[in-house]
């Protein structure tokens, strides 16, 4: 995309997130969290990957900062398992954003998230991910039913 | 970019595309946000795309209506240039209306299925057409043909406008002939012209030309085979300057007075010319008329 239109997006994107990243680790150093530079850095590119791989694009900062705002005080996050927790969970984010066909909001979607990462998937992101797929089966399956009550 | 800015990275310099890439970069996070109501900060890549290039659409626009060079941009406010792009399009939405209303009060009385099905679905246009965010898009169905096509670098309102006018000028064209004479025609040429996809002007155009080239009276619309060698014989000392200037004694004489139209049949006719320089070298002229 970037090339055809002369229009290179991860290059504003990739600034602009890294500078959003350092910020939210201000917020994450009250709960002990905190990203060094290079996981800085890896976690930005890993966002791109992910993006591509869902056929996404993101302006602003991206959604990093503000999972981590979501989830800095989540008792299954800690420093060990943080950065590949936040790197996993942005995956999981882009990934359910397509399958919802973005009905929900971006805050929305990670307050939902947070929920169910917190009780039911109890800080699993695979169970997390099964606790989605089934709540988007079942909302699609909702909107068709819906839709046919409708036509009828 | 650059499909609607165009030559933008032939006359700007790689530091002056970066600035205006930059500039592009912190409109289109704008628009995407309003697009998303602020509820999201990603977007599927095809959505993306087409915000993307309806926002070029528009800053070209207000370049083109300005007589702007690209290089406007490196100091222009972005912001208030898509602005004026959005007026130029609602003052071009206005156009096509006003274009619709004619083309369909000057309507031939032959009908085509494509032709009235077309003509519908441009009805319908305004009530699609989003230009707020999806400016480019052609949001109708068109599927009946041209005597030309629309050239491809038109999109959107754009690309409305000018094939209204076309079909307006085949309508002018139309109506100087007998409508019996037309419909009889067309059947020669497709007995099932009602239901096909095809172009009613053009057969008449042709035949019209045909006589106009032998020095015959046009609306009569049918050629005798010496007519055919007549035209044959300027084609072949004139060749297509020839069948141009032929085209043009045919509006005179068939008293077209409006300039677009003439210039129309002027580059039908020219369109035309390779296929009817071929046919008379071949000596088949003959095959080139209904």
């Amino acid at each position: 995309m970037s090339q055809e239109y002369g229009f290179d997006l991860v290059l504003f994107q990739r600034s602009e997130g890294i500078a959003a990243l350092q910020k939210a680790n201000d917020f994450s150093q009250k709960f002990g969290l905190v990203l060094n530079d290079a996981e800085i850095s890896a976690l930005t590119e890993r966002r791109f990957e992910s993006l591509k791989s869902v056929g996404r694009v993101e302006f602003g900062e991206g959604i990093l900062p503000k999972i981590i705002y979501t989830f800095a005080d989540s008792p299954y996050l800690m420093k060990d398992n943080y950065f590949t927790m936040l790197d996993e969970l942005q995956d999981c984010f882009y990934y359910y954003k397509n399958e919802n066909c973005d009905v929900l909001s971006d805050d929305e979607m990670l307050s939902l998230m947070r929920q169910l990462f917190d009780n039911k998937a109890e800080g699993v992101i695979y169970k997390l991910c099964d606790l989605l797929t089934e709540r988007f089966c079942g909302f699609a399956e909702e909107t068709e039913e819906a839709d046919e009550e409708g036509d009828e | 970019m650059n499909y609607f800015l165009p030559d933008a990275s032939e006359l700007l310099s790689a530091e002056e595309s970066a600035v205006v890439q930059a500039k592009l970069w912190q409109l289109f996070k704008y628009r995407a946000s309003c697009y998303l109501m602020n509820e999201s900060t990603s977007m599927p890549e095809s959505v993306a795309q087409e915000l993307i290039k309806s926002i070029c659409f528009t800053l070209g626009l207000a370049l083109k209506a300005e007589q702007r060079s690209v290089r406007f941009l490196l100091d222009a406010n972005f912001d208030a240039l898509f602005r004026r792009g959005i007026r130029v399009i609602e003052a071009d939405v206005a156009k096509a209306k006003r274009l619709l209303r004619i083309a369909k009060a000057g309507s031939p009385q032959i009908r085509n299925i494509y032709f009235e099905d077309t003509l519908n679905s441009i009805s319908d246009f305004q009530k699609k057409y989003f230009y707020y965010y999806f400016a480019h898009e052609i949001t109708c169905c068109i599927d009946y043909l041209l005597c030309t096509s629309v050239p491809e670098e038109l999109f959107g309102v754009e690309y409305i406008c000018e094939y209204l006018r076309r079909i307006i000028a085949e309508n002018i064209f139309l109506a100087c002939f007998e409508v019996q004479k037309v419909k009889s025609l067309l059947c020669h040429n497709h007995g099932h012209y009602k239901t096909m996809p095809l172009n009613l002007c053009e057969p008449v155009f042709i035949n019209a030309l045909g006589l106009a080239l032998a020095g015959k009276e046009p609306r009569r619309l049918t050629l005798e085979s010496s007519d055919c060698e007549k035209a044959s014989a300027v084609i072949a000392i004139g060749g297509e300057a020839a069948i141009v200037q032929a085209a043009e004694q045919l509006c005179e004489s068939l008293k077209i007075s409006d300039a677009f139209a003439k210039r129309y049949f002027c580059n039908v006719a020219a369109s035309q010319a390779i296929r009817l320089v071929g046919a008379s070298e071949q000596g088949c002229l003959n095959n080139a008329f209904v």
